[in-house]
Formats: structure tokens, sequence, C-alpha cells
């Protein structure tokens, strides 16, 4: 009965908004280039104070039905000018507003809603806040969300798993803001938090999950991206690590524009990626293929008066490189935006998808493709690689992401703003070992993990704005947000069958099950307050204050303060002679910011767990020591930045640098095992830092009406410091990577060949003092994230249709502790081999590459020694820099009067495009995948092992609109 | 305006004010307060210790003891083991895991014995509190065999007989009540550790007197199933399934059973092994697979007679009484030749020193595999130099750098090793104030 209800709500709205728009008059125009005359596609047209807007067609055309009255329509477009014009209509009357946007390098006009809790002009916010805009990347290689984000902002890193399709990756913005709790930031579709955990559930080697790859790009229209506290203290705690809203497409006002999108292509990697072992040939001819992309999507848009709408269905179909490796993706959308009222806007976005992966069996895996394959040839290192494509391996989600929200203006510059929204994911994730298919498991296995997610979201905000006097505006913006997320996950293990053929864990002979609840709610209220002066200098500071249920109880809030103030220079008439000399914009910034970061769910009771005991009875064991003080870890951020535009607005420049520093960093404190319960407490003791600068910087080197040639360069680092660990000496992480006080986070430390004062040893024999003691730090390699990432990229259009598209991706300064290399090294041939008959037997490493390093000294030590042969013990840390080219795009957008000529008006956009991903790639060390770190547990693991590279991708594609 | 102004201050109301949740599946401390937690706690007292023994770490302290000692040779991956089969303290992750389990298994026992006597009516004829005492007094006595220092409760760290006190401690206390309600298990079990600690501790007569009341054929087994990982005995893993661990290289492999060419080694049937054709991990060395353990069910033995009459065997050497410690020795071979049908001749010695060679041979097979070897080999480096040279046996250790495995070095265990126990790993030194850094 609510469901009628609520349709037969939906109705009445309907006819009531057709009702009142009866009597109308019409605003219309034309957005076109100011210097060379273009039309502007996708131009935001928005009348001020009032909740509507359009956007122009492939002409640049717009229609806007109003009631009459006077109203002031405003242009936006990213890199453009905004322009307003202020128009009377009457009923009945047509009014045309054109407008010809010139060119601008930085548009601090541009509106963001991220982190400000209101439509905000970007000259208004002293914090950093990245924008995508999708639109503009239509012919990249792109096929998922991750791709969507790779190598686009200066400090936002996306770490893939591995190259497999349908892996998992980590998005870490800056650097790491936190050793237990985390890194990656949360994420938000049109204002819903969605669900991103990691986990697939079933061990594989260790892949993982992305959660945000089962959004569509093509429904994306633009992203917003808050990098750290200083600007995410609205999202209070959990928000510390950064936020990424995403903005999913709308309909505009109009007859209705399909849109299809046809992508097929190929994934490939050629031999010399996989050339790290003797055994490399035998393994790429048997198990390494050029996988088919298929990809095809078709989207419709439009409006009625008072009634707007976008849906979209999309298939995508991929192979992996591997055998064995394949996903498939279906998604749909529908969203909706009703104005019943000039004053009153309601939108309901709604989006289901479901994803299919087909893993092998992989990476640390003694079961695993490569690690056979690569390591032991046709007969394994552990089992025949064979056997292992006998196994099933899969992760299938389903996720419905949906939200409503109201937007209200009873009055001029006083809103309000209602989103109810959640986010629902099912995953029903398989591994099984056919009865007879594995040699070590030869009566079977199978293991079905189960999950649900929903996360509910409500958010309500209030902004008044008031121009206090010619010279002072003031915007004040209040409201709470509620966040509810009921987690339940069942994992059931089946092994033995008796015959073969069967595949239910319920056909298995011994059974055992695993249920596990979760509940977590927060809540918070903010208020923030801003002061804009002559238009030119803006002060603005607000606080949340936030309550979360696993807070301890001792523990009842945190509050959350935030400020930050934006001046901009070139406003002053002092400016003008700097105007005239080539720097028409110049903004400095400045931001502080708190954000969150909240313990886990149990981590403040003291708890045992149970156990099966004395042939499966029931039993009880320690399991958490407890802490009821227990609260969030607090990022403070400091950001001191400048926008600017030279030469003319040809140059433009961002420059921004950040000082974040966690305190109360939530440790995993060892207490003495000696105690009984081995596990680490939290503990809010710690202190980490996370510094650096990040600057992006595009130059339009020739811009006539036949050509133009723009150059970007996006530069970051990231340096990041333990600065205190409650006087623990060092924090395991994992493997070779620890927290040691005045080093970075998860750093690697092990013991080492070097080559000092020309002789070559063991660190730890080689640095050792006179006294026999070792010197702090004698075990230090390195960081095992990026400390610096640069993007190239240059577009070029000629012709006005086309259009080329170059990118190139570094990452440095870090590095990467390789297991591959360690058992290559150590592993050899064995007797009577059939792949390498000339080498059966030998004593000699399966490294692939040990000519190449004849003359190093250092590697010579590996070579000679290695692990199981009075090497050092630890697995080998390598430097993990890279360069790739990322992207290259070739795209023909085919002319109107082409078009018009062959297919009349029924085709209004033709594009064709060929486009590329990782064509290219350069690695200081050798490794299959310096990018690839198989999942563990813990987001801040960074280790490689036997990971697949990141494959080439080549789509060919055509984009129709009618 | 107001009332869309009301629904917003009445949502923020409603979702700010009840942050509470109720999570299932957690088992809060306070919850054990209850008598019907009892049976619970004492499953998880024994579970835990045949975890603690067997699974984390690469095979708990049993499997790092047979590293450490001449029972097995490590041909794997594992870098913590490999340490260990060469004779080097394992201070890696996996000796973290090691101890956290051993030392986790010893708090809840301990914390058992006091809970649960606070729980029952009466304490001091309550078999529950019985057998958590004597876990307690086991896991003591199996960590002061294991481990070169005692840490207990996060204090500073004792000599590691401190355990042994200890078990002493929680021994008297289950023989104490299991004389009063005459439970034989809890009492020989308890009999049996209170003398294996007496003989570490070099209390002969004391121990002489424990071991006189435990019969020959009395078997005292830590319980595996194969119902859940937890349980399982992973001897079974790491020398049988994964080839990890191999009875190649050591003098185990000429005294058992080679079940594939049984007529290359002595035919023990207590030490069965068989030959896996194929190296085990580290791609070298061969994988000879134990099969004294035949699945992850297979219970080990805590507490044997066989084992108390071998002891009383050395006792009679150390006195110089060849013949009683033959006689021991061949009693304990014709019980098993009853018990499961074996052929063992029985042996002769005309002196000590040909005597102890049988001893060292018999208690390694007798105890092969039961986390017994490294508390021997521990008590006789003590009688000497010239005794561990004499009659001590060669391992397989280090690697032969750049030659096949078969020239791989062997020594004596007691000479090639640095420290013959296992160390307090750095999750304990780092953590604990009281370790001096």
């Amino acid at each position: 009965m609510g469901w009628l209800r609520t349709l037969g709500g939906i109705g009445c709205v309907l006819l009531s908004a057709g009702f009142l728009w009866a009597q109308t008059g019409t605003i219309q125009g034309r957005v076109t280039d100011a210097r060379t005359g273009d039309p502007l596609p996708g131009v935001n047209i928005v009348l001020l104070g009032t909740t509507q807007g359009a956007a122009t067609d492939n002409q640049g055309r717009y229609t806007l039905q109003v009631r009459p009255g006077t109203y002031t329509v405003q242009a936006r477009f990213l890199g453009y000018e905004t322009a307003s014009r202020s128009v009377t209509v009457a009923a009945g009357q047509s009014v045309t507003v054109n407008f010809a946007l010139r060119e601008q390098a930085i548009n601090l006009e541009e509106v963001v809603v991220t982190g400000v809790a209101r439509e905000a002009a970007r000259k208004e916010i002293g914090a950093s806040i990245a924008t995508l805009d999708v639109r503009r990347l239509e012919d990249a290689p792109i096929l998922n969300m991750s791709q969507l984000l790779q190598a686009r902002t200066p400090g936002v890193n996306v770490l893939p798993g591995g190259g497999k399709t349908g892996e998992g990756t980590k998005i870490l913005i800056r650097g790491p803001v936190s050793v237990t709790q985390g890194i990656q930031p949360i994420i938000y579709v049109d204002g819903v938090r969605i669900d991103n955990s990691t986990a697939l559930g079933v061990w594989t080697g260790g892949y993982s999950w992305s959660g945000l790859d089962d959004l569509n790009p093509e429904d994306i229209e633009r992203v917003e991206i808050v990098k750290g506290a200083a600007s995410s203290t609205i999202y209070g705690t959990e928000a510390a690590a950064g936020v990424i809203q995403i903005f999913t497409r709308t309909g505009r006002t109009g007859a209705p524009r399909w849109e299809y999108r046809s992508e097929i292509g190929q994934s490939s990697t050629p031999f010399d990626w996989w050339n790290v072992s003797l055994y490399s040939p035998w393994f790429y001819d048997n198990f390494v293929r050029a996988g088919g992309v298929v990809d095809q999507q078709l989207s419709v848009s439009g409006g009625l008066q008072g009634f707007t709408y976008y849906a979209s269905a999309g298939l995508r179909n991929q192979d992996g490189v591997l055998r064995g490796n394949r996903e498939e993706g279906r998604h749909f959308r529908v969203n909706l935006q009703l104005l019943p009222r000039q004053n009153l806007i309601v939108r309901f976005n709604t989006g289901y998808a479901t994803r299919e992966v087909l893993f092998p069996q992989d990476a640390n895996n003694i079961y695993g493709l490569a690690i056979n394959g690569l390591g032991g040839g046709q007969r394994g290192r552990f089992i025949p690689p064979a056997e292992a494509l006998t196994t099933d391996v899969r992760g299938k989600s389903g996720r419905f992401t949906g939200s409503a929200s109201v937007e209200y203006r009873p009055l001029e510059g006083f809103t309000h703003r209602l989103t109810l929204g959640a986010d629902i994911v099912n995953y029903d994730n398989t591994e099984y070992f056919p009865y007879g298919g594995v040699s070590q498991v030869p009566l079977g296995r199978k293991v079905n993990y189960r999950r649900d997610a929903t996360i509910l979201s409500f958010e309500y905000a209030t902004n008044f704005t008031r121009r206090l006097a010619s010279w002072v505006n003031l915007n004040a913006t209040a409201g709470w947000q509620y966040y509810e997320r009921a987690y339940g996950a069942n994992t059931a293990t089946g092994r033995d069958f008796p015959t073969p053929g069967l595949s239910v864990v319920s056909a298995a002979a011994v059974r055992e099950g695993t249920e596990t609840r979760l509940n977590i709610k927060s809540a918070g209220g903010f208020a923030q307050i801003g002061l804009g002066f002559w238009e030119v200098i803006f002060l603005n500071a607000g606080t949340r204050v936030d309550g979360h249920s696993a807070f301890g109880k001792d523990y009842p809030y945190q509050v959350y303060p935030s400020a930050n103030a934006s001046i901009l220079l070139s406003g002053f008439r002092f400016w003008e002679p700097l105007r005239a000399f080539w720097v028409p914009s110049f903004r400095i910034r400045v931001a502080y910011g708190t954000a969150g970061r909240q313990p886990g769910t149990f981590d403040a009771v003291r708890t045992w767990q149970p156990i099966s005991a004395v042939d499966g009875k029931p039993g009880v064991t320690t399991l958490n020591l407890g802490n009821p003080k227990l609260g969030p870890e607090v990022s403070h951020e400091r950001e001191l930045g400048l926008d600017a535009s030279l030469l003319g607005d040809r140059l433009s420049v961002e420059f921004t640098w950040y000082n974040q520093e966690t305190r109360d960093a939530l440790l995993a404190v060892q207490y003495p095992p000696s105690q009984g319960f081995p596990n680490p407490q939290l503990e809010n003791r710690g202190r980490l830092r996370n510094r650096g600068v990040e600057l992006s910087a595009m130059l339009v080197a020739l811009n006539t009406a036949q050509a133009r040639w723009s150059f970007q360069a996006g530069f970051s680092t990231n340096y990041n410091k333990v600065l205190d660990l409650a006087g623990m000496p060092e924090i395991p992480v994992h493997w070779s990577q620890k927290h040691k006080v005045g080093y970075p986070v998860a750093a690697y430390f092990e013991d080492r060949y070097i080559l000092k004062d020309g002789q070559v040893g063991l660190a730890s024999q080689l640095l050792r003092n006179p006294d026999g003691t070792l010197p702090d730090g004698w075990d230090y390699i390195g960081p095992s994230f990026p400390i610096r990432k640069v993007q190239l990229s240059t577009e070029l259009t000629l012709f006005r249709n086309l259009n080329f598209r170059l990118l190139f991706d570094h990452a440095g300064g870090h590095y990467v502790e390789s297991t591959t290399f360690r058992w290559l090294m150590n592993w050899t041939v064995a007797v009577n081999d059939p792949v390498l008959p000339d080498k059966a037997g030998q004593t000699v490493g399966l490294w692939a590459h040990m000519d190449k390093y004849k003359n190093d000294p250092v590697m010579q030590q590996y070579i000679q020694r290695p692990w199981g042969r009075g090497g050092p013990r630890g697995n080998v840390v390598v430097p993990a820099d890279y360069w790739r080219l990322r992207e290259l795009s070739v795209s023909y957008r085919v002319p109107e009067s082409v078009l018009s000529r062959f297919v009349g008006q029924h085709v209004r956009s033709v594009m064709v495009y060929l486009s590329g991903r990782n064509l290219w790639r350069w690695f200081k060390f050798p490794l299959l995948e310096v990018e690839s770190s198989y999942a563990t547990d813990r987001d801040l693991s960074q280790q490689e092992y036997f990971g697949t590279p990141t494959p080439r991708q080549v789509v060919f594609g055509l984009r129709v609109g009618f | 305006m107001r009332r869309f102004a009301l629904l917003a201050l009445v949502g923020f109301w409603a979702a700010g004010c009840d942050l509470s949740v109720t999570n299932p599946g957690q088992i809060q401390d306070e919850y054990l307060d209850d008598p019907k937690a009892i049976t619970p706690i004492v499953n998880g007292v024994a579970g835990d210790f045949a975890w603690a023994t067997t699974i984390p770490g690469g095979g708990g302290l049993y499997n790092a003891g047979a590293m450490l000692t001449d029972e097995l040779v490590h041909v794997g991956t594992w870098i913590g083991l490999r340490l260990l089969s060469n004779g080097i303290p394992d201070d890696w992750t996996e000796a973290d895991g090691r101890w956290s389990g051993a030392s986790q298994a010893r708090w809840t026992a301990e914390q058992a014995v006091e809970r649960l006597s606070k729980l029952v009516e009466n304490p001091d004829r309550d078999v529950n509190v019985a057998t958590v005492a004597m876990w307690a007094g086991h896991i003591n006595r199996v960590m002061g065999d294991h481990y070169g220092e005692a840490v207990i409760n996060g204090g500073s760290p004792q000599p590691h007989t401190t355990y042994y006190e200890r078990a002493i401690t929680y021994f008297n206390r289950a023989i104490q009540i299991a004389q009063a309600i005459n439970n034989r298990d809890v009492l020989l079990s308890s009999l049996g550790g209170r003398a294996w600690c007496y003989v570490q501790l070099g209390r002969w007569s004391e121990a002489l007197q424990d071991m006189r009341q435990i019969p020959t054929d009395f078997v005292f087994y830590q319980i595996h199933a194969d119902k859940t990982d937890r349980e399982r005995n992973y001897f079974y893993w790491w020398g049988y399934l994964r080839d990890e661990c191999s009875v190649w290289g050591t003098p185990f492999a000429r005294w058992g059973l080679n079940l594939t060419n049984p007529s290359v080694s002595e035919g023990d049937p207590r030490v069965p092994y068989d030959i896996s054709g194929k190296n085990g991990g580290d791609g070298r060395r061969p994988f000879w697979r134990q099969r004294k353990y035949k699945s992850y069910s297979d219970p080990i033995a805590v507490i044997k007679g066989t084992d108390m009459r071998l002891l009383e065997a050395e006792y009679a050497l150390r006195q110089g009484d060849v013949q009683t410690a033959v006689a021991k020795i061949n009693e304990v071979r014709q019980y098993n030749n009853t018990r499961f049908r074996y052929n063992l001749p029985l042996v002769s010695a005309q002196t000590v020193e040909e005597a102890w060679p049988l001893l060292i041979r018999e208690r390694g097979v007798e105890l092969w595999l039961e986390g017994k070897r490294i508390a021997d080999m521990r008590r006789w480096a003590t009688y000497g130099a010239d005794f561990v040279q004499r009659y001590i046996p060669s391992v397989v250790r280090e690697e032969a750098a750049g030659k096949p495995a078969s020239q791989d070095p062997v020594r004596n265990v007691i000479l090639s090793a640095e420290k013959l126990y296992l160390i307090i790993p750095r999750i304990e030194r780092n953590s604990n104030p009281n370790y001096p850094r």
C-alpha cells in the first residue's frame, strides 16, 4: 500500500506541475566560444535563485520555460568564464539570451558542493577541491571507475591489486592518514554513501574487490574529490582520508536524446612483460592470451515541463589476459527530476548494477597459475598449473543505489535540502575445487561467501545567503547527517565430495559455516558560516559534532572545527596593471580543517571468541582486550595554495601545499602476549604526518580556429612520517613493512645486500658500528607508497573534429617487496624437467634477468646466495618507480554538415575513436608488475606476489547521438 | 517551511540521540561469570593447548621443536621454519605467532583455574577445576621445554625453569582434586607432567616417585579433529600434505621405517615415512613424508607411560645401572610389540657407553613428533660436551651454497645450534616494558 501511495503522489506531482506551468514564457538562446564562434554543447544554464536549469545541446542551444518575471541567467562551463545576463520575461513571451563564453584557464566561478554542503563558487572556498568533468573524457580508454580516476588529479593515487580484469583497487589520496583504520576515502554517489568494502571473502591468493567499479563510468557527469581534512570537516568521522562524491547524469528539458556507445577491443600483455622466469616462454604460450572487450551503452535523456529524466543501460564483457579470468557487468540507471514549483525540486536517482568476475587461482597461492607455471613449468611448483584451471573462483555482486532529495527555496537566498538514500549490496562469491581436479585437494572443496550490506544515509542542510551590505555577503549553512550500516556475512565451507560432479556445499561430506553481523551508526550536526567581502575576500568557518556507535562508553562525541580563507588578488584594483600584463586571475587560499576515522565496531569492548575444541565441542578463548576510552583519530590538515592564470589565460597553475597530522592516531597497541590477549588493542596514542605539494598546470600552446594544442602537467609529492608510536619501537605491518618512529608509514625494513666503500655484503655486516652494534635505521630501505607522482598529457584538436590525446603517468621514490623475485632466484629447475630439458637439475635460479645484472656486484650476491642458499632471510625489496603511457586516444567527430547531408536530422552526432591504455611501460626493476599488490586484510600491505602485469587495452569505439 | 524545519530537527534528534547498536556474536567478559559457561571454558582451555602446540607460527611449538632438533628438516619455503632448521633462533613473524598462541593458552588455562574456583560450589572436589589446572600445568611444562626464558603476564624475564615451577604448582592442585574425586586420567596425566618437570629441574627423586605411579600402558592424548582448522593436527599438513618438513636428513630416516623402500632403513614402525618422489617447496631438498600422523584428526600423546619408563632408564644409566636401564628400554619395546603387534627386537648392552645410544635412539623413536625431543636435547646438553659429542646424533643444517642438497652440512644438533630453544620473540620484547631492551 505504501508503494501505491508513493506512486499516486508522484502522479499528482506531475499533474500539478503541468498545470502550474500553463502560464509561462520562454528563455532561449545559444552559447558559443567567444573566440572561434563554435557552439558549446553541455553548458550549464542556471536561473539564479531558482532550482531551474538546462544544458545546451550539440548546437549550443538551450530552452527554458519560466513563469513571468525577472531572472538572472547564468552560463557555466568548465574551462570557460562564467557569464550572467538579466532578463525579464512576460507570459507567452520568448526572450533570447545568447552567450559567447571566453575560454579561461582557471574557472573560479565553477560551482562545487562537496565539502561545503551548499552550492558555492570555487573562489569562495579556501580549501582545495578537485573536480573531474567526465564529459570531457568521452574518447578516453575507460572501462571502469578505477580507470576513470586513475592519473587524473594530483594527489589521487589509484593502486591496482593486479592486472587481472575485475581485480580491485585501492584509492589513496595524498598519503596514508591512518595506520589501522584504512587509508581509502569514503565515497558518495548523488549524496548517498556507498559501501566500498574490498573483501572477496574467499582466499584465492589475495584478490580484492572494488565496490566503486560496480558503478558505470558512462553514467557519471562529474566527480568532486575532497582530498583531506582541510575540506572534509562536514563529513566528520570517517572522512579523514578524503571524500569522493560522484554525480550521475541528469536529463535536460527537451526532446529525448538518445546516445549509443559501442566499444570493442582487446586486452593483451606482450611477452616481455612476463619474461621473468626461465619458464616464461612456456607459461606465456600456454596460459597467457589476448582477451576480448565488448562494451555497449545506451542512454536516453530529456524532459517535459517540470520533469526531466535520464535512463541508461550498459553491458560490459571483458576477458582477462590469463586464462580463466573474465568479467561481466550490467548497469541500469534511472534518474528523475521533478519541479512541481519554481522553488521546489525533487530528485530520484536510482542505479542497479550486477557484476560477475571469474578469477583464476593466482598470486600468493600454492594453487596459483603463475606461481606454479613460472615457478615450475608444466609440473608446477606445488601443483601442475593445468590443475589450477580446474578450479572455479568467482565474485558476483548486485548493487542498488537510490536516493531521493528535495530542495526547497522558500525565500530568495534561503534553501533547504533533504537527501535520503540507500545503498544495498549483495555478494555471492565462491571458490570451487572439483572432485579430482587438484591433486592436493583430491576430494574437492567449495567455499561460498555471501555478504549483504545496507547503508542508509540521511542528510539535511539549510543554507542562508544574504547581502548584508553592498560590500559584504553572508552565507550560513547548518544541517545534520545520519549514516547507518548493517552488514551480514555468511561463509559456508564444504569439503570432500563423495563423487565427481558435485559442486554445492551441502553435497560435501564435511561442512562448516560462519555468520557475522555488524551494525554501525553515525550521526553528526554541522554548521558553517561564510563572509564574502567585495567579492574578493572570502572567510569561512565551521564545525561538526559527531557521535558514533564505535566510540567507547567514555567517549560520547567528537568535535571537528574548520576554517579557510580565499583572497582573489586579481579582483583588487592594484592588480589591474598585472592583468594587463598577462596575469588575468590570481588567488591565494589558506585552509585548516579536521576530520576523523572511527575505530572498529568491537574495539572498545573486552571480548572472548567462540572456538571449536576437543572434537567439535564449543569452547571460548580470549579475543579483544577492550578500551572504553576509545575515540576516533583526528586528522588536522593545513593547506596553502594559489590559483593563477598567466600569459593571458594561456597558462593556468594550481598549487597546493598541505601538512596533515593525525593526532590520537588509533594504534594497534601490542600488549605483551604473555598477558593472555595476543591481539593488539586499539588506542588513541599515535601521531603521524603527511606533507607534500600538488601542482597542476595547463598550457594552451596553440589556439586557432583550426587547431588547438594544449599540454597539462600534474605533479604531487607525499612525504609521510610516523611521529609517535606510544613508546613502541615498531609495529609490524606485513612482512618487511613496519611502522617506526621517524620513518614513513608502513616502510620497508630488511637486511639486504649493499655496496659500501667498494665492499659488497649484507647491511647487517657492513653497517655495523666498531663496537658491534647496528646503527638506528640500518635496515631501512624506503617507503612503500609513491613519494612523487607525475602526469603529463597533451591534447591536440585539429579542424574542430579530430582529437589526439596522450597521457603519461609516473610514480617514483617508493619500493615494493617482491616475493616473485625471491622465489625465482631461489627455485631451480627440477631433474628431468620436460619444459627445460637442457637445464634440468641445474642448481641455478629461475630468474630470467641473470645476464642483465652480471656486472652488478650487489645483484650478483642475490644470484649467488639467494634465500634458500645462505642469502638474506627476507623477501627482496626493490625500487618500484615506473613510467607508463597510461592513455592514448584518437577520435573523430563527424561534422554536422556531413551528418545532415547523409543521415538527415535523425542523427545528432557521431564520434569514432581508437584508444589505448597502458600501451608502454618502464620499470626501474624488472618485475612482473610493480603496481600490483596482493590483497590482505591490511590496506597498507604492499607486496608483489606473482601479480599479473597490468595489460594493454585497445578499444575501438563508436558514439552516436540521436 | 516551519514544518520542513521541524522535520529536520526531529530527524536530527532521532538520529543523533540513539547510536547504540546490537551486534550479536561477541562474547563479553562478564558472560563467562556464569556456571553455564564452565564447560565452554574447560573446552577452550583444552582446545587452546592443542592449538598452541600444533598450529600457530607454522605448526606451533611442536613443529618448531621438531625443526630445532633432529626430528625433521626443513625443505620448504617458510622462513621461520628454515631458520630453526638451520639452528638459528627464529625471530621472524612465525615466532610471534607461536609465542602468542602459547601465551594465550597458558593465560586462559590459569585464568580458568581462578574463574572456575569462584564459580563452582566445591572447587576442591570439582573435576572442571582439576582439568583446567592440569592443562595449566601442561602448557607451562611445554613452554618450559621450548623457551629459553620465561615471561609471565607481562613481567620481567626469568629462567625458563620458572615455567616448570609454575607447572608443578598447577599439577599439585590437579593431583589433589583428582585424588579426592578419584579421576584417573587427570591424576596420571598430572603426575606424569609433574614428573617431567621434576626431571627438567634435576629433582630426580621426586620425579621417580611420580613416575612409578604411572603404568606403562597409560597414554593421555590431546584431541585433534578435522572439523575446524583450529582443531587440526598440523603435523599432517607440514609433514605430509605440504612439502615443508621432511624426514630426509634426520637420524630418523635411518632409524625409522621407510615405507617406500623398507630395506634402506632400520625399519622401526614407530617412525613411518615415505619418499614423495619430489623436492620440497625450496626446490632442492627431498621431501620425505612422515606417516605417523595420517590425518588432521590423529591425536598426539601428552603423557605416556613408556616415556616414564625411559626416563627411569635414563636415571638408571646416570647411576651406572646398565641392567635396569636396558630392562626399562625393553619393557617399552615389549609393550609396543604387545600393544601394536610390532616385532621390535629386544636390545642389550653391557656398558654405559653401549646403553646411552640405545636410550637416546629409543626416546627419539618412541616420542617422535610428540614435542618431547627438545627437552631431552636440552637436558642431555647439560651432561657435558663429551656426552654430547659422543652420543647426540647429527642432522642436516644450513645449505651448501651453490651445491646440491645432498652436500648440505650435517651437524650435531646441540653443537650446531647457537641456542637450543626458542627465544622470546619481538612481539613480547617490544611490548613488554619489563623486558630489558
